[in-house]
């Protein structure tokens, strides 16, 4: 389908208790595209991919996954998606080829599957190794690993190198990039790392206070609004907002 | 295929975290049988030191029943220092190096014969209480009875007096009718059996029940802590397989952990039967095997009620777990939930039956579904059919219901976003 949008968030709210964390937050991603969500902490990017990845609910507002409604059709949004939250963990006591073995079984893979993601990892011999030793660049490479072998047309990807040193943050970038641009797989993060988003992003939002305060190219929108870079563009745009 | 291996992934996380690993299986095959080993030790310390601990026996009456107390204690294994001295028995006891004595004063043997009790003392010198050394004297004191009786025949024998009849001339014969069933036995025979079926068997099934619930809420508190909720929830599967996993991974955990209580606290029972057997016990024994008449119908009945509260326990787990932001709050918020509801009428109903009590607390019981599982265990183990039906169907019942909230919570957002901690409250705003 020619048309057809990978995300498409449409006004969408939600509230914990009487806060309100969404205020009709809309954006689309186009399918192939590295998308970017950009904000500071608190102004709702988490919530979003929650509600993306049918972990919890709207309050109010549409999202569709490939045109499928992420609260009625919640089963084949999963069979679609793959998410990797901000601080997921590991399952300590599996070595890191059992999670990889699991998670191959559970969506119906093959060993290709699982020598496909033991590449992806590029954890060498250390994927034998129980996965409560990993370091935390370790953790995020197998789980990145997990998130991509299942070949997703959609990864929703928390902070993807946040509290990584350079090493693993090139690898893990390198490696999104490598997924895009090859097998086509549409990626749709979150990074507080401006150079990261510039990098990697075709589009992006700026997220502020729950809803969206720019959307775009990152170099049209540094044209458009004059500045330098996207963090003086982030400020600029708060400001007016 | 993908049940099986979430199933995996569950035996293998909790068979590894310590507080299941420790807690539930290594503790209960390390612990029972070091305090077996520990009581062993020390009653066979008791038992030695009773052995080669000398006595005194201060023979002032020198006659026929003093010469008889001897040969007999003598025979029970007591090694004797007998002196034929008169004197103060406590400095007999500093010169002679004792620290017990028997006195057997004079006229012993002439108050017996005619027809007076004659009286023997102990005199026990210890620097400190301890078990042992109790132990010591009450066997002491525990042999001389029976060697009073001893002489007590001997002498009836000499009289030509029946001694047996003289001292039990009366004999107390129960008959007992349990729902149409004769029970020929005393009511203290009746009452050890009825209290080996209310304590011992229900005490095994609620082990069992009340370990697979902490295993539950750990099974899901184990998730929130190690935060690999997020991606098990989206994977391509249904809540419900995921939890259905988690309860079959729970009752293996639990069914392993009963097995390792169920050896350590029988190694344990047998440090005391084999020493603390008496004749007593002995002879009773058999009799009580054969009341206690477990029929395969029967185990199979306790089968289906330990499967419904294995069930009750585990919904009641996953709703802890679920609720609680960890490991700790999930197994805190499960003992709980099931420690009030198993312990309350366990308690009542060892002490008197449900139909005794007043009409609200009746009512207040069979509102706790853990009543109807202590009622048809009793009502199982006593071959009370209609009983073991209504109690199944209003377990089955509470069964569903659990399960569908811990279902219901389990599918919903709660799972994620609710965490109780020590009654407290919060959703956590993730933004």
């Amino acid at each position: 389908m020619i048309n057809e949008k990978a995300v498409e968030v449409d006004n969408l709210t939600r509230y914990f208790g009487s806060r309100q964390v969404l205020r009709g937050l809309s954006f689309t991603v186009r399918p192939g595209e590295i998308f970017g969500l950009i904000g500071p902490n608190g102004a709702g990017k988490t919530t979003c991919f929650r509600i993306l990845a049918t972990i919890i609910k709207p309050s109010g507002g549409e999202a569709r996954i490939f045109g499928h409604d992420v609260v009625r059709e919640a089963s084949e949004v999963r069979r679609l998606i793959s998410y990797l939250p901000e601080e997921a963990g590991v399952y300590k006591n599996l070595s890191g080829l059992d999670f990889l073995k699991l998670t191959a079984r559970i969506y119906g893979g093959d060993s290709a599957m699982v020598d496909e993601a033991v590449a992806i990892s590029g954890l060498g011999d250390s994927i034998n190794m129980r996965m409560g030793a990993y370091s935390k660049g370790m953790r995020r490479r197998i789980l990145i690993a997990r998130a991509l072998m299942t070949q997703p047309k959609l990864a929703i990807l928390d902070e993807p190198t946040s509290g990584l040193d350079v090493e693993h943050a090139v690898y893990v970038r390198d490696i999104i990039k490598h997924y895009a641009e090859k097998r086509g797989i549409t990626f749709l993060i979150s990074s507080h790392n401006m150079l990261e988003v510039a990098y990697l992003c075709s589009r992006v939002a700026f997220i502020h206070r729950g809803a969206i305060i720019a959307e775009g190219n990152p170099e049209d929108l540094l044209k458009q609004h004059r500045v330098q870079n996207l963090e003086e563009l982030f400020l600029k745009i708060r400001e007016e907002a | 295929m993908s049940f099986a291996a979430l199933v995996y992934k569950e035996l293998k996380e909790l068979l590894m975290e310590r507080t299941i690993l420790i807690g539930i299986i290594v503790m209960p095959l390390i612990l029972f049988p070091m305090l077996s080993f520990s009581a062993n030790i020390g009653m066979s310390a008791a038992t030695q030191t009773m052995q080669e601990m000398s006595i005194l026996y201060i023979d002032e009456d020198g006659g026929e029943f003093s010469k008889l107390l001897q040969e007999l204690l003598t025979s029970y294994g007591l090694r004797l220092r007998i002196i034929n001295a008169d004197g103060e028995p406590l400095s007999l006891m500093s010169q002679y190096d004792a620290d017990t004595a028997l006195l057997v004063p004079r006229e012993f043997s002439e108050a017996i014969v005619a027809g007076k009790k004659g009286e023997v003392k102990l005199y026990a010198k210890t620097d400190e209480i301890s078990i042992s050394r109790l132990r010591q004297l009450s066997t002491l004191n525990r042999l001389l009875s029976l060697a009073g009786e001893t002489l007590g025949r001997e002498l009836a024998q000499k009289q030509g007096i029946n001694y047996e009849f003289l001292r039990t001339p009366l004999e107390a014969r129960s008959t007992i009718i349990i729902r149409g069933s004769i029970f020929e036995g005393s009511p203290e025979l009746l009452s050890q059996v009825f209290f080996s079926i209310m304590f011992g068997v229900p005490m095994v099934v609620l082990l069992v029940t009340i370990t697979a619930g902490t295993v539950a809420a750990t099974s899901v508190g184990l998730e929130k802590e190690a935060k690999t909720l997020e991606i098990l929830l989206t994977l391509p599967m249904s809540r419900m397989k995921i939890l259905a996993s988690k309860l079959v991974g729970s009752v293996i955990i639990a069914v392993i952990g009963a097995a390792a209580f169920t050896i350590g606290f029988s190694i344990y029972l047998g440090a005391f039967m084999n020493v603390g057997a008496d004749a007593a016990m002995s002879a009773q024994a058999p009799s009580m095997a054969g009341l206690i008449n477990i029929t395969p119908s029967s185990v199979l009945l306790i089968g289906i009620i330990l499967l419904l509260a294995l069930l009750l326990t585990l919904g009641l787990g996953i709703l802890a777990g679920t609720l609680a932001g960890d490991v700790r709050g999930g197994q805190q918020l499960s003992g709980l939930f099931t420690g009030p509801l198993i312990f309350f009428p366990f308690l009542i109903l060892l002490f008197t039956d449900l139909e005794a009590l007043p009409p609200t607390a009746q009512l207040a019981l069979m509102a706790d579904p853990f009543t109807h599982m202590l009622q048809a265990l009793r009502a199982a183990l006593s071959g009370d059919l209609t009983l073991v039906a209504t109690s199944l169907a209003a377990m089955a019942l509470f069964v569903v219901l659990i399960l569908g909230v811990a279902a219901w919570l389990f599918s919903g957002e709660r799972l994620v976003t609710m965490k109780i901690r020590l009654g407290k409250a919060a959703r956590e705003p993730y933004t």
